[in-house]
């Protein structure tokens, strides 16, 4: 190469820094929020409504079917609904079989971890941005969501589950944790938000709940009772929906009124008769077109379909806590104080203060045994598909001794093949990119 | 629409055709200093050939004949020359011309016809270059010949068996249906696998998959989605250039390591007008063999009727009931119920070229249309006739395409030394689409997973009549124009400018007409998704390239240049639910949702070249390229890729025997480094805005869109070739044989975050490595070369080992697809399962159960997605004097595994396929029916055996005497006679083993719901005028 042509490339790359500088290569990125946009109390308040629709989203699903959210998928494995549709995946969950490749399950747990992270950080940025922090009513209310999204991570993963964050460019791994960990991170977000002058009553008493839950499944009961003691009956904290956009339908109605997936009716054996018990808790329907006096079956051509009429519409609200879990968890300590009348007296309260659901008093169960079914079997259709079931029944083989396949539905599975033995879900391998995670700490319930 | 376009191309266009051409009527040119013409014909036949290029060696100076053989060049200044003619299948011939002041010479050229030669000119990013020149394997073909004497249906099959390592892969047989292409295969983990095009030296938008519609595959805008480069009219093209590599892309830049494709339309040549017309009528038609379904009955007076149907051997072993029967039945292979039947194709097209010195022309217009195979049958037709009266054609016919596309290049002769040239091409295209893979509303899936008739629906999982009343549609306009200006100052010195756009102005439309479509989740209440796209490639490209003679035997050339693009997508997506009945507007719903998107990106890079020549037969070249790009990370500047090659044309050395049986022989080597920069926003940190409803209300928040890297960068890519270009027996025989190792080092992996940070799902890293190596054959060969028979054949093939050499710390593999993985130390994408092991009827019964077959615990790798062995064989025979002419392609892929999903999923969950219901099924297939059964569909897979030989192509041509064109007022008459896709050989046990239900996807590959590819047969009539 001569002297001149040395001098080429050269002339070329300043020439191109050149056309660089001059901002010939900037574009506009319209579609997207960059993070110096949220650094005010603006962005702190959309950080705060992010966080509060992305927690909605994961609990209750979407209608576009691409997300089934916490509810349907723990009340898969459980026994609140059966598959009525085809895909391996979803099936694999009703069979308690569960690969670390699910996809569905690592949608879950990413974006249980999103909800969790946004409202912390939500709950950060509130603090650091609001003109009164002590009066933003929006830092108890994401660190109550928060403690919510550690009860999911508790009742339906296995233990093993860590928490991570990341903050600016810089991420850092959490380690696993045990249930009883993740139940305590739980009640101290409850415990922050209590004691926060700035909580409105509605998020108080959702956070009093949330305790009371997690205390519940540490087998705190006496802790948990006195947790919820001061939350009133006719207490109600619901996540919204609407009809459009198809993101904010509620994918439990969306999926029992599609053919999707069905209410159950004593699944595996051991599962509960919420279609046979006609318990209004608990309404079904169903359509015979055929007019052979059986349902039709949902999309995979065989399984009978019935719909949740609880959630009527995808606009359907779905309760998160109530007053109704107050008392159940109250019952539950009159139950480990073997004073089983006064629980059957309290469950029955509850039920004659439900004029519209025709529920005829319980009565008082001879032995613990029956008790023990009495009071979860309540609520079991109390808190029907809202995200109770799968860690009550958890809690029957961790807390009251019961075997899996008691609980569970087990034996041969009915479209094939047998139930699997799974209590839990996985951590998903995707899981594997934190350096300190390798799966579960055991797959115990 | 249809009938939109038909009058728009009979009203507006022949006129235009018929002014143009009288506009360029041959004009005299003034001769000045000195001038040189001739005529050059076959010599074999003597007829003239057209379009063979006229080199003035040591100038700029470059001629073309015209359809009369003859050329002229003009204002030549006095002095002896080399003249030195080309044409694309005649060996050069070259003659020296000594012009005088005032004077003309003429000098006549006789062609001997020869495979491919090394003088062939290519073009090139520093501008034409002749083949002998470059040191890379480039593939050149003549797609206008292709075109007119091959079944072409669709852009892709000019290329498809046509070039040693290029794989084209069609997703499926439904007409629209897109294509994946790779060039020496797949470098990029997370980036696209697709190679860059330009037309006519514009950069053209050419996505793989253009699709919002959900009709199917996996996610909206996956399966059987338009690839955009299908729009391009093959009878247009003039010849399609293939650079293959790094090594041979550098100067193109980022984007470029995927390997480039050329594309050169039809230019006019000097010489009165010539029409050009052909009329093509065929047929589509689907003639594969679906699987049957095996339904287990039960007797009822034995068993309980919940069984019924699904009475499956696993449950007969375990006492669970009796099978009475076992009933078998298809309603896509009961000629009653099959919605397949052969479709209509058919295209025009005319053209009017030619020109005189001063500039040329060509125009042309063409229209094609094509039913797909689906088709309502007859008595769900009558059905609805009688219920609504009337059966809209769209239902009867779910899949078809129309397409209307004219051209206008002309070119000008400014002065002596320059010249300009507009390339000017219009699009319009409505295709209608079916749902394929996996998705409830496909006709095959509900064919393949469905009952007995007697049981649901007529055997069907959702009707016909409903599947098809479904319209998912998508129209284009696109505009393709690149204006290009050449000026010579001096002999020793060109340049040149260009000038392009390329938009599409795209619409998505998929609507459920209310009451009518299947009764899947609420679309039967009507529902009308609305989607608008405009997506635009801007292109400026400046170059100019110096010629020196530094000795008698040194010569220098040095190009320098610089580009700029810009991409640009914008969108607005708008979808309505809730329709009230025979509304087929947004604005009636009783839902609506909408958004908007748009996607920049621009990218500027300048590039300095020289090569140096000795004896004409060494040629040494050395560049550098540099880059800079939007979508790079905030700490990451410009980059820099540098190439070196060279080419030695050994058989002109004094020491290689002339009498040696090898004629020509070419060695060459090249090294050189390539890009692909990240997606737009790739680079950034930030968050997507999102909604939700609190208190009765809704509200507007943000939520965790992407992590961003700030130190994201260019993959480079850095491949070195190695070949040798042989002649022998006077270039009879042409082989072409190439190795190339190409490795790719800061591979872009889209890696998983871990779901427990809270943010997105997988964040991109400058990590990986990828290594692809293999060999390249082509031969090209006149096996008999006789007046009244001549035999061609060309054999193309290439193997290709991919392997991953890094992901990153921490990443020991990444899931794409059902079963695939990207692992370190196995290919890219490959096939991982858990794996049959063995089957033993030890008692006898004649029935594998759960105990009597093993599958390995863990899972394994199995082997590649992708073909690793291709091989071509392209033939020719001409028949009575050139009067007729057979043509075939035959095309072998392999080395390869294919996800037989469909029959996976048959088996479980879905309980009809023949291994688990059917007591006389091989144990085999008994054992794998019950390992998915038993093991879950998660882990254990049905992967088989990819391999295949098609009878791709079969043409019969028949040209007509002189005397019979003249009858009918013509120059030319030939009548060509083809089919496609007419046989296959395979072991795989699916339908195909040519599909892939993840459409154009990067690397999921998979056989689920997929419409097996289709044959073809057309009959096409060519005038020349």
């Amino acid at each position: 190469m001569t002297t001149h042509s040395c001098f080429r490339p050269a002339i070329l790359g300043a020439a191109l820094a050149l056309v660089a500088g001059c901002g010939l290569l900037d574009t506009e990125t319209p579609n997207i929020v960059q993070p110096g946009d949220v650094e005010s109390p603006a962005g702190a308040q959309a950080r705060r409504a992010g966080a509060f629709a992305d927690w909605t989203f994961v609990r209750d699903g979407d209608g576009t079917t691409f997300v089934d959210g916490e509810i349907l998928l723990s009340g898969l494995m459980a026994d609140e609904f059966v598959l009525s549709t085809t895909p391996p995946g979803e099936q694999e969950i009703d069979q308690r079989k569960i690969s670390l490749l699910n996809t569905g399950i690592d949608s879950l747990f990413l974006l249980l971890h999103r909800a969790r992270a946004e409202s912390e950080d939500a709950a950060d940025a509130l603090q650091r941005f609001s003109p009164d922090p002590a009066a933003e009513p929006g830092i108890p209310e994401m660190l109550t969501v928060a403690g919510y999204a550690y009860i999911s991570f508790g009742e339906d993963f296995c233990s093993g589950v860590p928490f991570s964050r990341v903050s600016g460019d810089t991420l850092t791994y959490g380690n696993p944790e045990t249930t009883t960990q993740i139940f305590d991170r739980a009640i101290a977000r409850f415990d922050s938000a209590l004691a926060h002058p700035g909580i409105a009553a509605d998020v108080a008493n959702l956070a009093a709940v949330g305790k009371g839950r997690a205390l519940l499944n540490q087998d705190k009961v006496a802790e948990a009772a006195a947790a919820v003691a001061g939350v009133p009956t006719e207490f109600q904290f619901v996540t919204e929906h609407a009809e459009s956009p198809q993101r904010l339908q509620n994918a439990i109605s969306v999926y029992t009124h599609s053919g999707l997936w069905s209410v159950s009716d004593a699944e595996g054996g051991t599962g509960l008769p919420f279609i046979s018990a006609l318990d209004l808790r608990v309404p079904v329907d169903s359509v015979d077109d055929d007019g052979d006096g059986l349902a039709d079956p949902g999309l995979d051509l065989s399984t009978p379909q019935y719909s949740l009429e609880k959630y009527p519409d995808p606009t359907a609200s779905v309760v998160v806590a109530d007053g109704i879990e107050a008392r159940l968890i109250e019952a539950e300590a009159q139950l480990r104080n073997n004073d089983f009348s006064g629980m059957t007296a309290t469950l029955n309260v509850l039920r004659q203060g439900a004029p519209d659901f025709a529920l005829a008093d319980l009565s008082d169960p001879a032995t613990q045994a029956e008790a023990v079914d009495q009071l979860f079997g309540e609520r079991a259709f109390w808190l029907f598909a809202t995200g109770h079931r799968l860690g009550d029944m958890r809690r029957l083989i961790r807390q009251y001794g019961r075997t899996a396949d008691a609980v569970f539905p087990t034996g041969g599975y009915f479209k094939g093949g047998s139930y699997g033995t799974d209590v839990n879900f996985p951590i998903p391998r995707s899981e594997n990119a934190n350096p300190n995670s390798n799966g579960c700490l055991d797959r115990n319930a | 629409m249809a009938p939109g376009i038909r009058q728009r191309l009979a009203g507006a266009l022949v006129p235009c055709l018929a002014a143009a051409a009288a506009l360029f009527a041959p004009m005299r040119a003034d001769a000045q200093t000195g001038g040189i013409t001739g005529r050059v014909t076959d010599q074999g036949t003597g007829t003239p050939l057209e379009a063979a290029r006229v080199i003035l060696t040591g100038t700029t100076r470059i001629g073309t004949t015209d359809r009369d053989g003859r050329y002229t060049l003009r204002d030549v200044a006095p002095g002896t020359y080399q003249l030195r003619v080309l044409r694309l299948g005649y060996r050069p011939e070259v003659q020296p011309a000594t012009v005088a002041g005032g004077e003309t010479v003429t000098l006549d050229f006789s062609m001997t016809a020869a495979p491919v030669q090394l003088d062939e000119i290519v073009s090139t990013a520093t501008g034409e270059q002749r083949k002998l020149e470059i040191a890379n394997a480039v593939s050149t073909i003549d797609a206008a010949a292709v075109a007119e004497l091959q079944p072409i249906t669709e852009f892709t099959n000019l290329i498809s068996g046509r070039a040693p390592g290029v794989q084209v892969l069609k997703s499926g047989g439904t007409t629209g249906t897109g294509t994946r292409i790779r060039i020496r295969g797949s470098n990029s983990v997370s980036l696209s696998n697709e190679p860059l095009y330009y037309i006519d030296g514009v950069r053209s938008e050419s996505s793989a998959l253009s699709s919002t519609l959900d009709i199917g595959g996996f996610g909206s805008g996956i399966g059987a989605g338009p690839s955009r480069i299908n729009d391009l009219n093959p009878d247009d093209i003039d010849d399609i250039e293939i650079v293959k590599g790094p090594a041979a892309a550098t100067l193109y830049g980022i984007q470029a390591s995927n390997g480039v494709v050329r594309i050169t339309t039809k230019h006019g040549n000097p010489g009165p007008a010539r029409w050009n017309a052909f009329t093509e009528v065929g047929a589509v038609s689907d003639r594969n063999t679906y699987p049957l379904n095996y339904n287990g009955r039960v007797d009822p007076a034995v068993d309980s009727l919940a069984l019924d149907g699904y009475c499956i051997l696993p449950f007969v072993l375990d006492g669970s009931c009796t099978q009475s029967r076992v009933d078998v039945y298809s309603p896509l292979e009961n000629k009653a119920t099959r919605p397949l039947k052969a479709g209509l194709r058919h295209q025009h097209g005319i053209s009017v070229s030619g020109g005189s010195e001063v500039g040329t022309y060509y125009l042309s217009a063409g229209y094609e249309s094509e039913d797909g195979v689906f088709r309502l049958p007859r008595f769900e037709e009558d059905s609805i006739r009688q219920l609504l009266g009337a059966v809209p054609r769209t239902q009867i016919r779910p899949n078809a395409l129309e397409r209307l596309s004219l051209r206008a290049n002309l070119t000008g002769n400014l002065a002596r030394n320059a010249d300009v040239s507009a390339e000017l091409g219009y699009i319009s295209s409505n295709s209608r689409f079916i749902e394929n893979d996996n998705s409830f509303l496909t006709i095959t899936g509900s064919g393949e997973a469905s009952g007995y008739p007697s049981d649901f629906n007529r055997g069907w999982y959702f009707i016909p009549a409903e599947l098809f009343a479904e319209q998912a549609t998508q129209g284009t306009e696109r505009f393709t124009g690149a204006l290009t200006g050449r000026w010579r100052p001096s002999e020793w010195l060109t340049t040149r400018a260009t000038f392009g756009y390329d938009v599409v102005n795209r619409n998505d439309v998929q609507f459920f007409p209310t009451g009518q479509v299947a009764d899947y989740l609420d679309n039967r209440a009507g529902a009308l998704t609305d989607n608008r796209f405009q997506i635009s490639q801007t292109t400026v490209d400046l170059g100019a390239t110096a010629r020196f003679r530094l000795s008698p035997t040194l010569g220098s050339k040095t190009s320098v240049g610089g580009q700029f693009f810009r991409d640009l997508a914008s969108g607005t997506f708008a979808s309505g639910r809730g329709l009230i009945a025979g509304s087929e507007t947004i604005t009636g719903a009783a839902n609506t949702t909408s958004a908007s998107s748009t996607v920049e990106s621009r990218s500027a890079g300048a590039y300095v070249e020289e090569e140096l020549s000795l004896k004409e037969r060494l040629f040494v070249t050395g560049a550098l390229r540099f880059d800079d790009n939007s979508a790079f990370g905030k700490d990451f500047n410009a980059t820099t890729y540098p190439k070196a090659s060279v080419s030695w044309l050994l058989s002109d050395e004094p020491f290689f025997s002339p009498r040696s049986f090898v004629n020509t022989l070419r060695l060459r080597g090249a090294i050189g480094v390539s890009g692909q920069q990240p997606g737009s926003t790739d680079a950034l940190r930030f968050f997507n805005p999102t909604t939700g409803r609190k208190d009765g209300s809704a509200i507007a928040g943000v939520t965790a869109g992407n992590l961003g890297n700030p130190n994201l960068k260019p993959e480079r890519s850095r491949e070195f070739e190695l070949g040798a270009d042989a002649g022998f027996f006077q270039d009879k025989v042409t082989v072409e044989l190439t190795y190339y190792n190409k490795r790719t080092r800061d591979a872009l992996i889209l890696r998983p975050v871990a779901g427990s940070i809270g943010s997105s799902g997988s964040q991109f890293f400058n990590l990986g490595r990828v290594k692809n190596s293999g060999w390249e054959i082509a031969i090209d060969t006149r096996i008999i070369d006789k007046p009244s028979f001549a035999w061609d054949l060309t054999v193309s093939g290439s193997t290709t080992k991919n392997r991953v050499q890094a992901l990153g710390a921490g990443v020991d593999e990444i899931d794409v697809g059902f079963y695939q993985q990207h692992r370190v130390g196995y290919p890219l994408g490959g096939f991982w399962s858990r794996r049959l092991l063995g089957f033993n009827d030890a008692n006898g019964d004649g029935l594998i159960d759960a105990t009597e077959f093993t599958v390995s615990d863990t899972l394994e790798f199995r082997g590649n997605a992708l073909p690793t062995k291709e091989l071509s064989v392209n033939t020719a025979v001409t028949l009575f004097h050139g009067r007729v002419r057979v043509g075939s392609q035959l095309d072998y892929r392999g080395g390869h595994l294919v996800d037989n999903s469909i029959e996976n999923f048959r088996c479980t969950p879905v309980l009809n396929c023949r291994g688990l219901v059917d007591p006389t099924a091989p144990l085999e297939e008994q054992a794998k029916a019950e390992a998915v059964y038993n093991v879950g569909a998660n882990e254990f897979a049905f992967l088989e055996p990819g391999w295949f030989i098609k009878l791709r192509e079969v043409s019969l041509t028949f040209f007509a005497p002189d005397r019979w064109a003249h009858a009918f007022r013509a120059d030319r008459l030939s009548l060509t006679l083809a089919g496609r896709n007419l046989g296959t050989i395979t072991d795989y046990s699916g339908v195909d083993p040519e599909v892939n239900a993840f459409g154009q996807d990067n690397f999921s590959s998979s056989d689920f719901e997929s419409q097996p590819q289709v044959t073809y047969w057309t009959a096409r009539l060519n005038i020349g005028f």
